[in-house]
């Protein structure tokens, strides 16, 4: 089993940011937090903590909001794909959106680098269950 | 009296009947000729005197040297017209020489010939007369007249007499008079065609007078005709097909312009004037080309013209193409043209061409083209729009309502009750919030279409009436629906129409009574017109018009909840289906839905 060693939110809403931070507080799960406000901010804290993990074994997990201003969801998860061979650690992603549009949910799930998509905002349940797949 | 051998053979070499004579008129000596002329040996013809066979020959030796006419009698009774000329050899009379230098045929072979004339004559399917000078009938053939009787009768009678006989107006006697007379006249044949009405039939002959001339006199005249009806019959087909042919190309919606191999101008309609702006008169002969089209099509018009000539068939002319025509005032239009090649009887090549003035064809289709540009944008901005409630209005309401839920989760300890309610109204228009803005985006959304399928109603309704089975039973609804038909459309849509027009019937009830639902459907040439009735409250007239708008609510949330949404919905996948819908209501009695969904959706 994986050992998790940061949780990192993708979202431009202070308001969600928060909440969420909450919400897994909730939750039980004490796992460092870290906060990027847009796609772009999201790549290189992804790749600092890379930087300072160093380890295979690690996994950083990803919540990541579609619509943000500079570099929204989908900019981050092209971006992404093409540093992903520069990144040691394990990157498990989970797509964030308060869409209510099928077609968003459709397109999410389609990308291989994506996990699964949730609404917002993340459930305590949801969170328990993807915590249980983690050391 | 012995006669040289050299006489002999001299006269056998002479080409024409020769005899050599004594002065007794004995024949001593016949040439190959003169046995022909016989059909007799020679003894058989010496047993007679050479006057026996020529009876003036006394007269022929007496001028001697000169050509005189006789008869020759042959062996077999035929009689004969000749001409004699006698010589008499060294100058001794008892011996000479008598020549036949002009024989006519045998009375018998006129005879015949004549005979076989007849034939001919009474066997020639056309009329035949001969008449003297004096217009009087010598022969008429049985095709002229049947009747031998009258035939025989009208033998040195004239037309005049057979008016008379037959009781028919003398009229036709004196046109065939007059044309006799410039006949004799002009000494030259005439003909003329001759028009009957018999049977209910038009009869046509072509007829004809023909002089004959003997030194220099009048002999007779021949009389010809031939019916020349079904010539006529055809004839007047061509011509009126032609009248009508003309009638067309003068007034079709098309320019039909005709041109030779030489591409002159040979026909101009009056819609090539409209279009072109030149009349017949100015363009006939000139170059079809020059006239309608710019220089560069028009050479290249020439070429194809040319290749076809030779043969190299490399461009299809009859097809319709686009291209530039140019106006009188050198203003360029675009029409469309194509190109027939004929084949003349004469074997020559000429073409006619039909071209459409395609100005506001091509002005429509600029229209359709910008239209259709403007629908694109408005689409665009309507995806946009969908963007905006699918996505940005949302999250400020998940906020709204995720911390209205916290506060009361870890502060409901520190809230009193008002408090707490306060927290329970921001909560609950934000849920209302977000349905409304749900109902939104999924109104927006239904244009985005799915495949068209095929949809079993009867099945749909089914399916429908299990989705909503529990409130069914609650309310105890009975839904009666007819045999509904096969429908193409969009499932989903069709699907939601369905189950909103049930369940807004179902939420519209009268509270006292059992809400009953009636479905049918009627099937129009192009379309199918369903109909949904119910037997609730009703709307107001007043309200009608306004139900298919979005978040028009005519009720009070505590009474009939609901967002206005629901009616909205069908209008807009009614339209998708390019149909309408409407409905019939009677307040407290009872609303009829109709809608129709075309045949032909693409």
């Amino acid at each position: 089993m994986k050992q998790l060693d940061t949780i990192l939110l993708i979202d431009d809403d202070f308001a969600t940011n928060y909440l969420h931070k909450k919400i897994i507080s909730k939750s039980g799960i004490d796992t460092p937090i870290e906060v990027a406000n847009d796609g772009e901010e999201g790549i290189n804290k992804l790749l600092s903590l890379n930087k300072s993990i160093n380890n295979e074994n690690a996994t950083i997990l990803v919540f990541l909001d579609l619509n943000m201003p500079v570099m929204d969801g989908w900019g981050f998860l092209k971006q992404f794909a093409i540093i992903r061979s520069t990144v040691l650690c394990n990157v498990d992603l989970y797509v964030l959106s308060s869409s209510i549009n099928p077609d968003d949910k459709a397109r999410a799930t389609s990308n291989s680098l994506v996990i699964d998509y949730y609404p917002k905002p993340l459930s305590i349940a949801t969170l328990k269950n993807i915590r249980s797949n983690y050391l | 009296m012995t006669i040289p051998s050299l006489y002999f053979k001299l006269i056998d070499t002479f080409p024409m009947a020769c005899f050599l004579i004594n002065s007794e008129l004995e024949v001593l000596h016949i040439n190959p000729s003169g046995l022909d002329m016989f059909g007799m040996s020679f003894t058989e013809i010496n047993t007679k005197l050479v006057s026996f066979y020529f009876p003036q020959v006394a007269s022929c030796i007496q001028q001697e040297g000169v050509p005189v006419k006789s008869t020759f009698a042959d062996g077999n009774g035929n009689e004969q017209d000749v001409k004699l000329q006698y010589s008499s050899i060294d100058g001794n009379i008892a011996l000479g020489m008598l020549y036949v230098t002009e024989q006519s045929h045998s009375k018998q072979s006129i005879i015949e010939q004549q005979k076989f004339n007849e034939i001919i004559l009474d066997n020639i399917p056309a009329d035949i007369a001969v008449f003297d000078s004096n217009h009087n009938y010598l022969y008429i053939n049985p095709n002229g007249v049947r009747d031998p009787d009258t035939r025989k009768w009208m033998i040195g009678k004239n037309d005049f007499d057979y008016c008379e006989y037959k009781k028919l107006d003398q009229s036709i006697a004196q046109n065939r008079r007059a044309i006799f007379n410039k006949v004799v006249q002009t000494r030259e044949q005439v003909e003329w065609i001759d028009e009957y009405h018999k049977d209910g039939k038009d009869i046509y002959v072509m007829r004809r007078f023909y002089p004959v001339f003997l030194d220099d006199e009048l002999y007779y005249v021949i009389g010809y005709g031939v019916d020349v009806s079904e010539l006529k019959r055809i004839q007047n087909i061509v011509i009126y097909n032609e009248k009508i042919n003309k009638l067309i190309l003068e007034s079709a919606s098309d320019a039909i312009i005709k041109f030779d191999s030489e591409s002159n101008i040979t026909f101009w309609n009056p819609k090539a004037e409209l279009f072109f702006g030149w009349n017949s008169e100015e363009v006939l002969g000139k170059k079809v080309f020059d006239v309608i089209l710019t220089k560069e099509t028009g050479n290249t018009y020439c070429k194809h013209i040319k290749d076809y000539i030779e043969g190299n068939q490399s461009f299809v002319l009859d097809e319709i193409v686009e291209i530039s025509g140019i106006y009188k005032n050198k203003k360029e239009f675009p029409i469309e043209i194509s190109i027939l090649p004929l084949k003349e009887p004469n074997g020559k090549i000429s073409f006619c061409t039909f071209i459409r003035d395609i100005t506001s064809r091509k002005q429509k289709e600029l229209q359709v083209t910008v239209q259709n540009k403007m629908l694109l944008n408005k689409n665009i901005e309507l995806e946009q729009f969908t963007y905006i409630t699918s996505h940005d209005l949302q999250e400020p309401l998940l906020t709204l309502m995720s911390f209205s839920d916290l506060l009361l989760e870890d502060y409901s300890d520190g809230l009193d009750d008002e408090a707490k309610l306060y927290i329970e109204f921001i909560n609950k228009s934000a849920i209302r919030m977000r349905a409304l803005v749900t109902g939104l985006m999924e109104y927006a959304r239904i244009g985005k279409r799915d495949g068209i399928r095929s949809i079993d109603c009867n099945k749909m309704i089914e399916d429908v009436s299990n989705d909503l089975s529990v409130i069914i039973r609650d309310t105890g609804t009975e839904i009666a629906v007819d045999n509904l038909p096969h429908i193409r459309g969009y499932e989903t849509y069709i699907r939601l129409l369905f189950q909103n027009l049930i369940s807004n019937a179902i939420k519209f009830k009268k509270k006292e009574i059992n809400c009953k639902i009636k479905i049918s459907c009627k099937e129009n040439t192009n379309e199918w017109k369903f109909s949904i009735e119910d037997n609730g409250i009703g709307i107001a007239d007043k309200y009608v018009n306004q139900v298919f708008i979005i978040f028009k609510r005519l009720h009070n949330e505590s009474l009939y909840k609901g967002h206005g949404i629901g009616l909205a919905h069908c209008k807009k996948i009614v339209d998708i289906h390019n149909g309408e819908i409407s409905v019939k209501s009677t307040l407290g009695v009872g609303s009829t839905f109709t809608f129709t969904i075309s045949k032909n959706i693409q």
